[in-house]
């Protein structure tokens, strides 16, 4: 499921324990951005907040983890497609840029890593179905509590489940992949 | 899977994937019917508690899947242990619990359920990804999106919120039914 070869941040993510490390370090990214956001809503609402800025920057997240993208450590989930804009790949042609070797080959999953995948969703569905019904209670309640609160912790909160929902996956794929020496 | 919903007290054979489809499309049909009328009743304030409940009973009596009873079969062991002490209490919707290693998946029903989960995932991730971005463009007061006007903007996240909640609850299990093919006689 990893991508060999890899260097995000400059981290190496041959041995599990590296691959640990970078997951901690993206996860500690994801905390500071959320305290930043939910410090913004909570001084000044969401009246004034640009969403563009943390659509790219969850963007850029998951490109850290791949998955959902080709760039990223952990090999592209989904069948190989073209670029996302047919033009891309027809000025990639004209101007004699040709498709990296390595972009070409992380994108098939062999059955065992389509099974991987399957099951590191699930357990991943799991964990977010929870959280889920937890924000949920939380949202309820706090607004309940204070009306107010209802437009400062909605959108932290549908934010959240988001998050989770891109890059979890690929988090537990990067926790849990053994080295190549142990499969063996 | 199972071929057979034992449905208040009567037996229904749902081997056929019509039956089952329809059985998909009707739980969510109901929902939508009901999402609808709680937010025409009082903007889903108090009977939103409602719908979490409908949705509640309708995962774990007809679809199955977190529970022992309904089509699909418990998707771990923690959660069949747990469903065994609760289906005691409610012995009319299965007449006594099948023995545990009936409950249990072989490694192919596995594999489908954590393929469901994968689908299930995607979409779940569109969808939320989708009611994020809108709900800026809401909070924004864009006047591009004429059918979220009557809507305040905690309105349009609780609605979403309780609308995502649903289908954590219902997709993977609707997906299985869904796409499993005629079982035979």
């Amino acid at each position: 499921m990893i991508v060999e070869g890899k260097r995000p941040l400059g981290f190496s993510l041959n041995g599990r324990s590296r691959r640990r490390g970078y997951v901690v370090v993206v996860l500690a990214f994801c905390a500071i951005l959320c305290g930043a956001f939910l410090k913004h809503l909570a001084r000044h609402g969401v009246e004034d907040f640009d969403g563009t800025m943390l659509f790219v920057t969850l963007s850029g997240i998951t490109a850290m983890v791949g998955g959902v993208r080709a760039d990223g450590p952990v090999k592209y989930f989904g069948r190989p497609r073209t670029a996302l804009f047919p033009l891309q790949t027809g000025l990639r042609t004209l101007f004699g840029k040709q498709e990296k070797e390595s972009t070409r080959g992380e994108i098939d999953l062999d059955e065992r890593e389509q099974h991987e995948r399957d099951r590191e969703h699930y357990r991943a569905y799991v964990v977010v179905r929870r959280f889920a019904l937890l924000l949920f209670a939380a949202y309820v309640a706090l607004g309940w509590l204070h009306v107010r609160w209802f437009d400062r912790i909605g959108p932290f909160a549908v934010f959240l489940l988001v998050l989770m929902l891109w890059v979890l996956p690929q988090m537990l794929i990067l926790w849990n992949e053994p080295d190549v020496e142990e499969q063996l | 899977m199972r071929a057979e919903l034992v449905f208040l007290g009567r037996r229904v054979n749902m081997a056929s994937q019509r039956r089952r489809r329809t059985l998909v499309v009707a739980v969510y049909a109901g929902f939508l019917a009901l999402f609808m009328a709680s937010w025409r009743f009082d903007q889903w304030l108090e009977t939103g508690i409602g719908l979490f409940v409908y949705i509640q009973l309708v995962g774990m009596y007809l679809l199955g899947g977190r529970s022992i009873q309904g089509l699909v079969r418990p998707f771990s062991r923690p959660q069949m242990r747990w469903q065994r002490m609760t289906a005691r209490l409610t012995r009319w919707t299965l007449e006594r619990p099948a023995p545990e290693n009936v409950l249990q998946n072989d490694e192919r029903e596995q594999a489908q359920n954590s393929r469901a989960h994968y689908i299930a995932y995607q979409i779940l991730g569109i969808f939320c990804t989708v009611l994020w971005i809108i709900q800026f463009w809401k909070m924004d007061q864009s006047k591009m999106l004429l059918l979220l006007r009557p809507f305040t903007g905690d309105q349009f996240l609780y609605g979403g919120l309780l609308l995502s909640l649903c289908l954590y609850m219902t997709l993977p299990q609707a997906i299985l039914l869904w796409s499993e093919p005629d079982m035979e006689e």
